[in-house]
Parts: structure tokens; C-alpha cells; sequence
């Protein structure tokens, strides 16, 4: 549906629809011949009312012929703080007697804009509004991983996952790591040049700071670790922070968690409890890592294969805060040998992978052997 | 000694005093036209012949654009665009604080400006813009642009390669910088999951289809610890006549790496020059030359711009200074000051020899693109 309204400053509120008259208004003393120019805003589709067309009619045949003269005949500028800013980006056609501009991006809602005639002998200014959609307060903080409530202190990232798609930019304005028991917030502990979102932007990664965790770095000297051994502490997430809409989330969140001593020890697969699973059902095969793996990396790093060498189909979930791998195949097991790839990659949540320790004392490493993926076999009897 | 970039620019003005027509030819056949479709927009940086190489962190793509029909007028000394915020918001139909300049390059042939802007929420809208020294911003239109790609792969999870499991992948490697260097595109990485290193190579013209294959750069600490830690920033430098990069850490040492090291699958140890010993992470650097001396100078996230004294690098031995451990919290290395007048810089760019061109925000949360004198 297009809709098009003319000479009469109403909203039709009741279908969201548009909009803004446009009647004409000439300058004083205008060059002759006098002319009667119009200003419509157009909505074409009134789902998506920040889509906007602007046409003018009644503009000279000297500015319709030539599209270099458009971008100065019609613009449409955004209303806000300063006066001096310039007009929005679009693009101009004519469609007959008409020269319409469609901006680049869909206009917001709630805001007012002002659009501008320019041509001899016509100027006309109108001002509109895109109505404004309630919204209400959806996303939350739906989990943090590491989910266990003590952590070590040479912890390395935190994952924050959220209901609804976020807001990006400035997001640690809105995260705090306090020390419960000063109550004051821990010295600049993120790494925050980047914002590690998921494609979704449903999933912050928080990257503590490894200049900190790192040994014999000055970030470290100077300001100590971010965490302390034996010291409580919460993550709190401010409920200001915006989602994808513009609209904050719905409640505050915390997670309290108290440091325990360092790990400095890299995952070790061979020391891995396997539960296998029973034949012909779709039991989960368990694998108990003895730690807290990184959630994300272990979800992805770790997969299995049958016999023949096909990959397993299935669903893999992390259980007793991230130290149980559990992988529930599409189709019920079947007798046979299977084998457990585990990527080198892994880390757990101090970023040890089973490759290497997050910093090696080169004087104590032996060279590992270049490996990318380890192994594990178990065989199901029928 | 001449710094790395300013030799490209060199050759590059040497080339097109030429002018042969040949080879200009063959330089435009490598590009298509055609339509750009960006999902987002990382770093960006010239490479030659008005070639812009844009990189696309969520389509895990790089690409080579022919910016060659940018009409915007070149910056020089003096040039000052006020309220770049303001302005690209009301340019965008944004709110300012939904308007973000993720990276800014400069044409060294033209001295033209170029944005790399992310607009809106969520992942927002990835635009790229020219800015005239008159405040002027246009898009670069990427509906037909001559242009070529080449795919980063975005490490799949092993498990999607089967059926009926986690249709997303939400892992993202965030491009931290991109420069060409010697015939070749180099684009630093950060995972939002594994920490290790990804540094990557990519001969330009692009040739492979795909460009998976990371570098594992480790750095040291003291001689003593080592991490395959990811590389933020880097430039482009010659030390005793061979091509290197300086690079700064995440955890914020100053290495050097040789260039020729760089190879597909090879594990490198990056020669730690200086430990800058601030809190913070490094955002730009960019390198000069002024009287005898070379010097390097690096914004960071909320100190002050430091400048590194070079010129201790020319020599082999310099390449040696830290490895043993630094005490009590002195600074290691080669010679550094902080440029305390110089706050709240973004962007930093190289204009000409004697300038840079920096994005700044001011106390009041402004932002502004000035050209200032090299220190």
C-alpha cells in the first residue's frame, strides 16, 4: 500500500500511517513566473514507516532536467542538537513531474525531520515526525560461563550471553568487576580495545586483560592480577545497557564467584573419565574433564567419529560447570569402534590448551610435538 | 634509513611518473566489476594504485576496492573536519552514539581521507565514506566498484561440518589492523574464543581461493614466558635494509618481526623491542623520519600518544634489548616518551612525511579529525 497525504499536517495514527502535509510556501518577492511547489512525504509501506520517500512537485523543468542541481533542490535534514549539520544521505529520481529523494537508511522512529525545497522562485520547508513504537524491556542476562563460583585467579575470558540481541559500542560502561569485599571496582580489568561479539550479538566475550594474567609483564607488576586468591567477587551488568532496538534490559544481573589458586596446568586427555554410552539408544556419551574447560571452545573442539570415519551427528552440551562434556547422537549408537577428536586448541578457562600453557617458562618446556588433534578411542559391543 | 611505508609511497610516485600505460592495464584486469556486499566492516588500508583493501570480519572476507573515483579533496596541514560525529549522524540518520568510525585510511598518492564507518545497533550497517577538509561526507557507493576478495576462513567448528548440530557459529575473528607490505596483505586477528595468535599473509594480487592458514607469533616476557599471543597493531619497518613488521601485543610489548618469516603454518618469535608498561591497549602506530633519526609513534586506548626512538633498531644488536627481566617496573628497551598534549586519539594515520592525520575525541565526548605535525 502507498500512501500519500497532501495539504494537512495529521498523522493517521491508527494505522501507524503517515504523515505530513506538505502545502506549498513561497518566498517573498519571488522571481517571476511564481510558482506553487509541494513537499509530500511518502510512506509506501506502513510496516515500516522510517522508510520514506520525499517528493517534490512543481519544481522548474531547468532543475528536473538536470541531476546535478537535485542534491541541492531537495534535502532532508535530521533535527537534533546543532543547526549547522549537513542533510541525510539518498538518493534522487525523478518520477515525472516529480523529484523524489529516498534517504540511504530508514528513518528513526520518534524523531522529527526537516525537509527542504530549493529551486528559483520556490522554497519550502516542512518539518515531520516518524511515529514512535512503544517498546517494551525484553533482553536479560541469560547465563555467564565460566559458571562455577569459585574461578581461578589467572581466569582469562568470561562469556555473557544475552536473550535478545545487543546494542554495540561503549558496552563497559555497563560491566563492573567489584571486589566484595572493599566494594570497590577491580582497576580496569578487560582488554578493551575490541568488543568480541558473536555474529548474533547475543554473546559478549569478556577478554581479562592478559597483560595482567601474563607473568613478567609490567601491567602485571605495576597493578598486580586482576584477581586475588580467596577474594570474592561479582560481575554486575548495569540495566542501562541497550539491546539491538535501543530499549535496556529488563532486569540488572549479577554473578558472585570467590578466586581460587592459579591453574597452570594444561588440559590432559589422557587423564579424561569416558562414560560410554549404551548400544541401540541415544544415551549421551559422557566425558568427565577433571576441570572447567573454556564452554565455547569445548562445544567446538571436540567431536566424534565412527568407524567408517564419518562424523557423528548429534547434540553436545556441557554439564557440572563446564568440567562434563555430554554428546547425544541423532541416531541411537551403534556397536562398533568410535573415536573422540579433540582439537589442540582447547583451552580451559585460563587459556592452558592442550598444546601449551598460556605462558611457557621456556626454560622448563620440552618442545611439544606438532600435533593439531588428539585422539581418543572406546568401541560399543552389541 | 627510510621507513617501509614511505618507501612504498617512493615507488609508487616513481611508477606513475612513467605512467606505462601497460602496466596500468594489467593492474586494472585484476579488478571486477561489480557489487560489494559487506556484511561488516574491519580495519582498512591502502595498498597500491588507489587500491583500498577493506576487510569484513562477519563475511570473513578481504577485499581489494579501486578507490580511484573518489572525488573528495586531499588533507593537508591545517585541515580540520569538527563534530565528525555529529556530523556522520546527521549524514546516517543516527544517533551519535550509533555512529562508529571503526577505522580511517589515507591515499598517499591523493592525501584523500577515507572512513571506514559502522552505523546503527546490533550488527549495524557497514558504510565506507570519503571526507572532504571541508566537513563534506559522501558514501563511496559499493553497488558497482571495481574490486576483487579473497576469503579469510572464519575457522568452522569441525562439528558443523555434520548434519543436525548447531546451525550458528558464534565464533568471530575480529580483524585488529590490515597493511600491505612487500607485494602482500597483512591482517591481524582476535578471536572472541581461543586466545592464540592468528596473524596472516595474503599475496596480493589475491591468487587462492581461500587464506586459512595463521602464523603463530609468540612473544616472550623477560626471556623467560612465552604465549602464542595475538598481534594488535602493527607497521610496516626496515631495520638494517630488511623489510619487518613492528608489531604491539594485546598484553602490550613492542616486538619486531622480520617479514620473511611470515609464512603460512610457521611458528615465529617475535623480537621484543620495547615493554611500554601502560594498562592499556594499543589502537594505530605509524612510522617517520625526522632529521638522522627514525621514530615510531603509537595512540593507545586512553594514554597519550607515545613516540619511540628508532634508531637503536638499525643496528642488529639493538634487536636484543629485552631479554632480560626489567626492574623495578623501569621501562625496557628502546627509548620512549608520552605526548601528554595528545589525548584521546582513535585513529592515527601517516599523511606525508611530516604529518599524521588522527581522529580525537575531546573531553566533551567530540570527535574530530585533525592533521597534526609529526613529533
Amino acid at each position: 500500500m502507498k500512501t500519500f497525504l497532501t495539504r494537512s499536517t495529521t498523522w493517521c495514527s491508527a494505522a501507524w500511517l503517515l504523515v505530513a502535509s506538505l502545502a506549498c510556501e513561497s518566498v517573498t518577492e519571488p522571481p517571476p513566473p511564481r510558482e506553487e511547489a509541494e513537499l509530500e512525504v511518502v510512506i509506501p509501506d506502513p510496516e515500516a514507516p522510517g522508510e520514506v520517500e520525499v517528493r517534490a512537485e512543481g519544481l522548474p523543468d531547468s532543475v528536473l532536467i538536470d541531476p546535478g542541481s537535485w542534491p541541492h533542490s531537495l534535502r532532508v535534514f535530521q533535527l537534533g542538537a546543532s543547526a549547522d549539520l549537513p542533510p541525510l544521505l539518498g538518493d534522487w529520481n525523478r518520477d515525472e513531474s516529480a523529484l523524489v529523494f529516498e534517504p540511504r537508511f530508514p528513518l528513526a522512529r520518534g524523531r522529527s525531520y526537516r525537509a527542504e525545497l530549493r529551486a528559483p522562485g520556490r522554497e519550502v520547508d516542512r518539518v515531520f515526525e516518524i511515529p514512535a513504537e512503544a517498546l517494551e524491556p525484553l533482553a536479560t542476562v541469560r547465563a555467564v560461563y565460566p559458571s562455577a563460583d569459585a574461578l581461578p585467579e589467572n581466569l582469562l575470558r568470561l562469556y555473557v550471553h544475552f536473550s535478545a540481541p545487543m546494542g554495540r559500542g561503549g558496552v563497559y560502561e555497563y560491566i563492573r568487576l567489584v571486589d566484595l569485599e572493599s566494594g570497590e571496582e577491580v582497576f580496569d580489568p578487560w582488554m578493551e580495545a575490541e568488543e568480541l561479539w558473536d555474529p548474533a550479538g547475543q554473546r559478549l566475550t569478556l577478554l581479562i586483560h592478559p597483560g595482567r594474567i601474563k607473568r613478567g609483564l609490567r601491567p602485571r607488576e605495576e597493578y598486580g592480577p586482576v584477581l586475588a586468591v580467596g577474594r570474592a567477587y561479582a560481575l554486575r551488568v548495569d540495566p542501562a545497557w541497550k539491546d539491538a532496538r535501543g530499549v535496556s534490559l529488563a532486569e540488572p544481573f549479577e554473578k558472585r564467584f570467590e578466586a581460587e589458586p592459579a591453574d597452570m596446568r594444561q588440559p590432559d586427555v589422557e587423564s579424561w573419565q569416558l562414560s560410554a554410552p549404551v548400544v541401540e539408544t541415544k544415551s549421551p556419551l559422557k566425558i568427565a574433564f577433571g576441570e572447567a574447560l573454556d564452554r565455547a571452545l569445548a562445544l567446538r573442539m571436540i567431536w566424534v567419529t565412527d568407524a567408517a570415519g564419518e562424523y557423528v551427528a548429534g547434540r553436545a552440551e556441557l554439564a557440572e560447570n563446564e568440567t562434563m562434556w555430554l554428546f547425544e547422537p541423532d541416531r541411537a549408537w551403534r556397536a562398533g569402534r568410535y573415536r573422540i577428536h579433540v582439537d589442540q586448541a582447547l583451552e580451559d578457562v585460563a587459556g592452558n590448551s592442550v598444546r601449551a600453557l598460556f605462558d611457557v617458562d621456556v626454560f622448563e618446556k620440552a618442545e611439544a610435538p606438532k600435533v593439531e588433534v588428539t585422539e581418543l578411542e572406546f568401541e560399543l559391543s552389541p | 634509513m627510510i621507513p617501509f611505508a614511505m618507501r612504498i609511497a617512493v615507488g609508487l610516485a616513481i611508477a606513475s611518473c612513467l605512467a606505462l600505460p601497460a602496466v596500468a592495464q594489467k593492474a586494472d584486469a585484476k579488478l571486477q566489476e561489480g557489487a560489494v556486499e559487506l556484511q561488516s566492516i574491519g580495519p582498512i588500508a591502502f595498498g597500491p594504485e588507489h587500491t583500498l583493501f577493506v576487510s569484513d570480519p562477519i563475511g570473513a572476507k578481504l577485499y581489494a576496492i579501486d578507490v580511484q573515483g573518489v572525488k573528495s579533496a586531499g588533507f593537508e596541514k591545517g585541515s580540520t573536519v569538527e563534530d565528525l560525529g555529529g556530523k556522520l549522524a546527521a549524514r546516517l540518520g543516527a544517533e551519535a552514539r550509533d555512529v562508529h568510525v571503526v577505522d580511517l585510511a589515507v591515499n598517499p598518492a591523493t592525501h584523500q581521507v577515507i572512513l571506514a564507518v559502522q552505523r546503527g545497533q546490533g550488527a549495524g550497517t557497514p558504510i565506507l565514506m570519503s571526507v572532504d577538509p571541508s566537513g563534506e561526507l559522501s558514501e563511496i557507493s559499493l553497488k558497482s566498484i571495481g574490486h576483487s576478495s579473497i576469503e579469510l576462513t572464519n575457522a568452522p567448528a569441525p562439528g558443523e561440518q555434520g548434519e543436525g548440530r548447531r546451525r550458528s557459529n558464534p565464533r568471530l575473528q575480529t580483524f585488529t589492523d590490515v597493511a600491505y607490505v612487500d607485494g602482500q596483505v597483512v591482517v591481524a586477528g582476535l578471536s572472541n574464543e581461543e586466545f592464540a595468535s592468528t596473524l596472516r599473509t595474503i599475496p596480493y594480487p589475491f591468487q587462492k581461493a581461500s587464506e586459512g592458514t595463521g602464523i603463530e607469533i609468540y612473544h616472550g616476557a623477560h626471556g623467560r614466558f612465552e604465549t602464542n599471543s595475538p598481534v594488535r597493531t602493527f607497521v610496516p619497518f626496515d631495520i638494517a635494509g630488511e623489510p619487518h613488521l613492528l608489531a604491539a601485543y594485546t598484553c602490550t610489548p613492542l616486538v619486531s618481526l622480520p617479514v620473511s618469516d611470515l609464512v603460512p603454518g610457521k611458528r615465529v618469535r617475535g623480537t621484543t623491542i620495547a615493554e611500554l608498561g601502560n594498562r592499556n591497549s594499543p589502537l594505530d602506530m605509524v612510522t617517520y623520519q625526522k632529521g638522522e633519526n627514525s621514530y615510531l609513534l603509537i595512540a593507545n586506548t586512553s594514554r597519550g600518544i607515545m613516540k619511540v626512538a628508532l634508531s637503536s633498531l638499525d643496528r642488529k644488536e639493538g634487536l636484543e634489548s629485552i631479554t632480560s627481566r626489567v626492574e623495578g617496573g623501569d621501562t625496557a628497551g628502546v627509548p620512549y616518551e608520552t605526548i601528554e598534549s595528545l589525548q584521546g586519539v582513535e585513529q592515527l594515520a601517516q599523511l606525508d612525511a611530516q604529518h599524521a592525520v588522527i581522529v580525537v575525541r575531546d573531553d566533551a565526548g567530540k570527535f574530530s579529525i585533525q592533521v597534526i605535525d609529526l613529533p
